[in-house]
């Protein structure tokens, strides 16, 4: 192609965008729209700020910067990489890729006034995130200095910049994508050690060695070389920047389009309040995995035909088991940890519940499908509902159990903790599975007629609101009710140094109990209509 | 055959993980001659439209328009520049209408200025479109937005038309319509694939045809020979 071609398409680019510019509809808001805004953005704010300020435990500290600054940065930059595994700075309409990216143009052409646009907004979102830290920290610029805030300023823009370029390298390139998502996961886990660990040390150097995550809170946090740590970040986004404008033209129309599609689907599952298939058009925009499938015995016992279904699932699909691990493996941890405190019980039975609803998802497939399950097994629904609970409760016990033994071998726990195995672990578990099973139940749809009577509630009627958090979420509230009632009873005997044992009776008929009414539910519950 | 051909493929294969949806598929279509790809659903006819398209990447191979590798840039360019491409569902701007549409086409593709709009309307006319002329996608039916997809493939300069179902949602007349365009089109040395269920659409049209399953071209041959030999069954035959 020649130079005199490429800046004819070139100029044909901008003329396209240009002609969709002026054609496009623009949305001229009314003063009232304004007026209605800027009210409830201020009242958004300020509750906002509220929460900030109490989940911070006041004001912004230094101490507090270099303990949860980096953390908070990385995992920005682990979602902004995570993004562009499946949508990403860069996007396009189907429209687009349609029209614009099968003409006669260099795709870089159209790619690059996007990228620029993106690392702009970021650029500017982190400008703000600097301004709002610097006022929260003790009191303003003035007790920062104004050469030390210029230097917040900046840093928090390279970083911004920085996960915007990152993230359109592994938007604009299959390895990078399939390498993100595969070591996200044990990045996580590193992020939360990196957390333990910021938490337990006075932190003045940590910042500066982190990588780019502490480079942008050194000048916040004051650290003593932050001018270094700022002019690290300056050359990481720089480079980043250079680096992803280099590969404007490195992704095809295929990368467009597919998450062209994908938005698509995410918005009309959004539209009608279609959470499950939000979930499936989700996982569908994720690469394909390679390599063998695993293979499971099968057993010569028809009833246990949904188990061994349920194990293929699982093997073939480890991601679920080892979410599930974590936040089986946490739940516990924060239980065992925090002793008689009611937030740690409700986040700990929180948990368990969404580890009970990963190891679920065999069952979600038969109800997303409810006539393939009908032909395959002429089972009563109430009987598959169940028999699918069988291989989450049992691998759920396991991780509590084994995450039990490891806590008190660590010594974070006393070695009365491992009565709980043989005695209110398992219906604990059970409870978090049959809720879980039940909620899968419900198919994650919302049902037309329920969904008008919600909206035809008083909004000001704070009642409505109640039922409608509780229509949404009834088992996620059941679960916390019961597990984290359950441990609390436990708790609060430990915590104040009462007898256990009469504690732990109370829990376990409780957790029986529920049980007992859970089962009957499920029992009771029919197949799905689709 | 007449000359070299506009469209080569060259063992294209393409995987959706670890399933093959397309395996070394080898496809020529001369200059004049139009190449129908028959199959059932999940045959990979989509699939291997989008892939010669550009709109998917290969697993392997190679696709060369007029001599040009789609895949790769610049080249690509060149590529597609010569070919138009029909998408088996019309994805549209809802803000722009029928004939904004076309112009867009137009500018994108760098077609002439001279009579542009008189073109435009001829070709609105030409598929039914006049009374749309002003509509946005959302006022026009399934049938009505497909034949603005073909409108907007056919205003291009091109010289290999690439069409995926082209007639799903037509009515006989706008089908009789796109059949003579077509026939029109490989009168004036145009390379015509198309892919279709409706095996009579097609017969009168396609010099040959190649028949997918499970990815793999099972038939390839004059179409009479291929369509009306029994090799598959059409739904006219049953």
């Amino acid at each position: 192609m020649s130079d005199a071609a490429r800046v004819d398409a070139r100029d044909r680019a901008r003329t396209v965008r240009g002609f969709l510019r002026a054609r496009r509809t623009r949305f001229r808001p009314t003063a009232y729209q304004v007026y209605a805004t800027l009210v409830v953005g201020g009242i958004a704010g300020a509750l906002a700020g509220n929460a900030v300020s109490e989940a911070i435990g006041g004001s912004l500290t230094a101490h507090k910067l270099l303990v949860f600054g980096p953390v908070v940065l990385f995992l920005v930059l682990l979602a902004a990489l995570r993004l562009g595994t499946w949508q990403g700075p860069v996007g396009f309409s189907s429209a687009d890729v349609g029209f614009l990216l099968t003409a006669p143009i260099a795709i870089a052409a159209f790619v690059r006034p996007k990228l620029d646009q993106s690392l702009l907004i970021g650029a500017v979102v982190g400008a703000a995130v600097a301004g709002v830290a610097i006022l929260l920290l003790a009191g303003g610029p003035g007790s920062v200095g104004l050469v030390r805030a210029l230097g917040a300023v900046v840093g928090m823009v390279a970083f911004a910049v920085l996960s915007v370029a990152a993230s359109w390298l592994v938007e604009s390139s299959r390895r990078a994508s399939g390498l993100v998502r595969r070591a996200s996961p044990g990045v996580l886990v590193a992020g939360a050690a990196l957390l333990a660990i910021s938490a337990t040390t006075s932190g003045r150097a940590f910042a500066v060695w982190s990588g780019p995550w502490g480079w942008a809170v050194a000048p916040l946090a004051g650290t003593s070389g932050w001018p270094v740590a700022v002019a690290l970040i300056l050359v990481a986004a720089g480079a980043s920047s250079i680096l992803a404008v280099r590969r404007t033209g490195a992704a095809g129309a295929e990368v467009f389009l597919a998450r062209a599609e994908t938005r698509s689907g995410l918005a009309a599952s959004a539209f009608s309040l279609d959470y499950r298939g939000a979930t499936l058009t989700y996982r569908s925009a994720l690469p394909a995995r390679m390599g063998r499938e695993a293979r499971v015995p099968r057993p010569r016992a028809p009833r246990l035909a949904v188990l061994w279904r349920d194990a293929l699932g699982l093997l073939r699909e480890l991601s679920r088991l080892g979410w599930a691990t974590l936040f089986a493996s946490a739940a516990t941890v924060e239980a065992l940890t925090h002793p008689g405190r009611v937030i740690p019980a409700g986040v700990a039975a929180v948990a368990l519940y969404f580890a009970a609803s990963f190891l679920s998802e065999p069952l979600r497939i038969d109800i997303d499908a409810p006539d393939t399950s009908a032909l395959l097994l002429s089972w009563p629904f109430a009987r598959l509902l169940l028999a699918h609970c069988a291989l989450p409760a049992l691998a759920l016990f396991a991780v509590t159990a084994t995450t039990i033994v490891a806590t008190v071998a660590a010594g974070a726990a006393g070695a009365g903790a491992l009565a709980l195995i043989p005695t209110v672990l398992a219906p604990i578990v059970i409870v978090a599975v049959l809720c879980a099973a039940l909620s899968a139940r419900r198919g994650g749809r919302v049902d037309e007629k329920l969904l008008g009577r919600l909206l035809s509630l008083d909004p000001n009627n704070p009642g409505g609101a109640a039922v409608l958090v509780l229509w949404l979420i009834p088992w996620l509230l059941a679960t916390t009710i019961i597990v984290g009632g359950a441990l609390l009873v436990i708790g609060s005997a430990v915590a104040h140094h009462r007898a256990v044992a009469p504690a732990a009776v109370v829990a376990f008929a409780l957790a029986c109990t529920a049980c007992a009414v859970l089962a009957r539910l499920a029992r009771g519950s029919t197949r799905p209509d689709r | 055959m007449q000359g070299a051909p506009l469209l080569a493929v060259q063992g294209l294969t393409r995987r959706y993980g670890g399933f093959e949806a397309l395996h070394d598929l080898e496809l020529e279509v001369a200059p004049g001659e139009c190449v129908a790809i028959v199959g059932q659903n999940g045959s990979g006819k989509t699939t291997a439209v989008r892939t010669i398209a550009g709109l998917l990447e290969p697993s392997g191979g190679r696709v060369e328009v007029a001599g040009a590798a789609v895949h790769t840039e610049p080249s690509g360019i060149e590529a597609r520049a010569a070919m138009a491409v029909v998408p088996d569902s019309p994805a549209l701007y809802p803000d722009l209408t029928v004939h904004e549409h076309l112009e867009l086409v137009a500018l994108a593709h760098d077609v002439a200025r001279d009579d542009l709009d008189a073109r435009i309307d001829a070709m609105i006319s030409r598929l039914g479109l006049s009374d749309k002329r002003d509509a946005r996608p959302g006022e026009l039916s399934r049938g009505m937005r497909q034949k603005l997809q073909i409108a907007c493939a056919l205003i291009r300069p091109h010289r290999l038309l690439v069409l995926d179902e082209p007639v799903v949602g037509l009515d006989p007349a706008s089908q009789q319509t796109l059949r003579e365009l077509l026939v029109e089109a490989k009168r004036a040395g145009v390379a015509v694939m198309l892919t279709t269920h409706q095996l009579e659409f097609a017969r009168g049209i396609a010099d040959r045809a190649v028949v997918l399953a499970d990815g793999l071209v099972v038939a390839d041959g004059p179409y009479d020979e291929v369509v009306g030999g029994g090799m598959i069954e059409g739904p006219e035959s049953r």
